[in-house]
């Protein structure tokens, strides 16, 4: 049975916490990748970027090899608190995460590196160390271009469906996100209960991006 | 203030030549002078930490702020220098005081306060403090990157190129008033002559007699 409203609920809610969690690794990510010289940083680039060209359920696999019940992570997590990421709705924020990260740390890697370094340099010689002048001119200074990726992370998270479907499942008023509803909408020939999800996802997605952009213009 | 030795000795490959510096001034104003690109930028960054050279020594009074003998290379955050960069380089996100505020690490927040009106009334900046650089005239933004680089209470002022005789004459007046000897740099022969107590003319890597 779908449940339009808890779908709905639980995509924002989704999407709302992979975005903050994807906006921290991925501005640290950003940062690293921007600023910092290697050996391996190409590679991490490339592991970074990976979801953006494996398909979703290919990355779903991966997660479930990883955190399934008999998974390498998962037996673990399972023996020492007997419970099991898999379908949850927290398996749906993980399954977001991994695939809007590359969105996000990509963004953030151009934003940063468009930071002119004299600026940097000018903190240090004020007695700033690295992280504080990260914090407080770095980062402020990319500021446009952080809020960018998260509107992306947040979008791409809100349309999440492959991993989701993989690790999480299609339960529903469990881990039935909006996509997983609308997919089941139509499987099941209700083709009015899908036109009013898809109007729905689109005008709150619209909304969020359009929000999200006049914040980053003000600023 | 008690008078220090700036002792500074290095030797580093540019990418056209190699530069051979070896300097030892007293509290004062010492100008590197000479044409563009003969190494003046890139001593300063030495002196100040932002490069590393091949080899060499930097150090004022007692303290050793690099030597490659003993493997000693103090960051730029250690060694309590102000640079004034050529380019004004303030913080575009932040106002005239918050530009200041950044460089004063005093703990008390009344003495923080104090610092910055003191610094603020120094350099005449006390009706722009609430401006961002954006709003700010070529002179005025070099006043402040000034007061910024005073802002940490350094025991060594550099001063890459003053794009403007007035930003010399205020150095000049700072330094008078707090006696913190200043390192600047210039291609201006006039402008040496009329700031400094001790002119270096450098070049092509190489100091000249």
């Amino acid at each position: 049975m779908i449940e339009p409203w808890f779908s709905l609920q639980l995509s924002l809610c989704v999407a709302s916490l992979s975005t903050i969690i994807v906006a921290l690794i991925g501005i640290f990510l950003g940062y690293i990748l921007a600023r910092f010289d290697f050996p391996g940083r190409d590679l991490l680039d490339a592991l970074c970027s990976l979801p953006l060209v494996l398909p979703p359920t290919v990355v779903g696999f991966y997660l479930l090899c990883t955190f399934g019940r008999h998974g390498w992570l998962g037996q673990y997590i399972y023996q020492w608190t007997g419970w099991s990421l898999v379908f949850t709705w927290q398996a749906a924020v993980v399954a977001a995460i991994v695939i809007a990260l590359p969105f996000m740390v990509k963004t953030s890697r151009a934003a940063i590196e468009s930071v002119d370094r004299s600026y940097e340099k000018v903190a240090y010689t004020l007695g700033k160390s690295r992280i504080e002048t990260a914090l407080k001119v770095t980062l402020p200074l990319a500021w446009k271009g952080l809020v960018a990726g998260m509107a992306l992370s947040f979008a791409r998270a809100l349309g999440e469906f492959g991993a989701t479907i993989m690790i999480a499942g299609n339960i529903p008023q469990r881990t039935q996100t909006m996509p997983l509803a609308i997919y089941q909408a139509t499987q099941s020939g209700n083709d009015q209960l899908a036109f009013g999800l898809v109007g729905l996802l689109t005008v709150i997605s619209l909304a969020v991006l359009y929000a999200i952009n006049r914040l980053g213009a003000k600023w | 203030m008690v008078s220090e030795q700036l002792i500074v000795r290095y030797k580093a490959r540019l990418d056209n030549f190699v530069l051979d510096i070896d300097l030892s001034a007293a509290a004062g104003i010492l100008a590197l002078l000479g044409p563009s690109g003969c190494g003046k930028t890139t001593t300063l960054n030495f002196i100040a930490g932002l490069l590393k050279p091949t080899e060499g020594l930097c150090s004022l009074g007692k303290s050793i702020y690099f030597d490659s003998n003993n493997n000693i290379d103090l960051p730029p955050q250690k060694r309590s220098l102000g640079y004034v960069f050529q380019k004004a380089l303030l913080f575009p996100h932040l106002t005239v005081a918050q530009n200041i505020q950044i460089g004063i690490h005093k703990k008390p927040r009344a003495d923080q306060e104090n610092r910055l009106q003191h610094l603020l009334q120094l350099l005449h900046l006390e009706e722009l403090k609430n401006r961002k650089p954006s709003q700010l005239s070529g002179g005025q933004e070099q006043r402040v990157a000034l007061a910024r680089a005073l802002a940490p209470e350094p025991r060594l002022l550099l001063l890459d190129e003053p794009f403007s005789a007035q930003l010399g004459d205020e150095v000049k007046r700072i330094h008078e008033l707090l006696n913190v000897p200043v390192v600047m740099v210039t291609h201006l022969a006039s402008e040496a002559e009329r700031l400094a107590s001790t002119i270096v003319y450098i070049e092509n890597g190489t100091i000249k007699a």
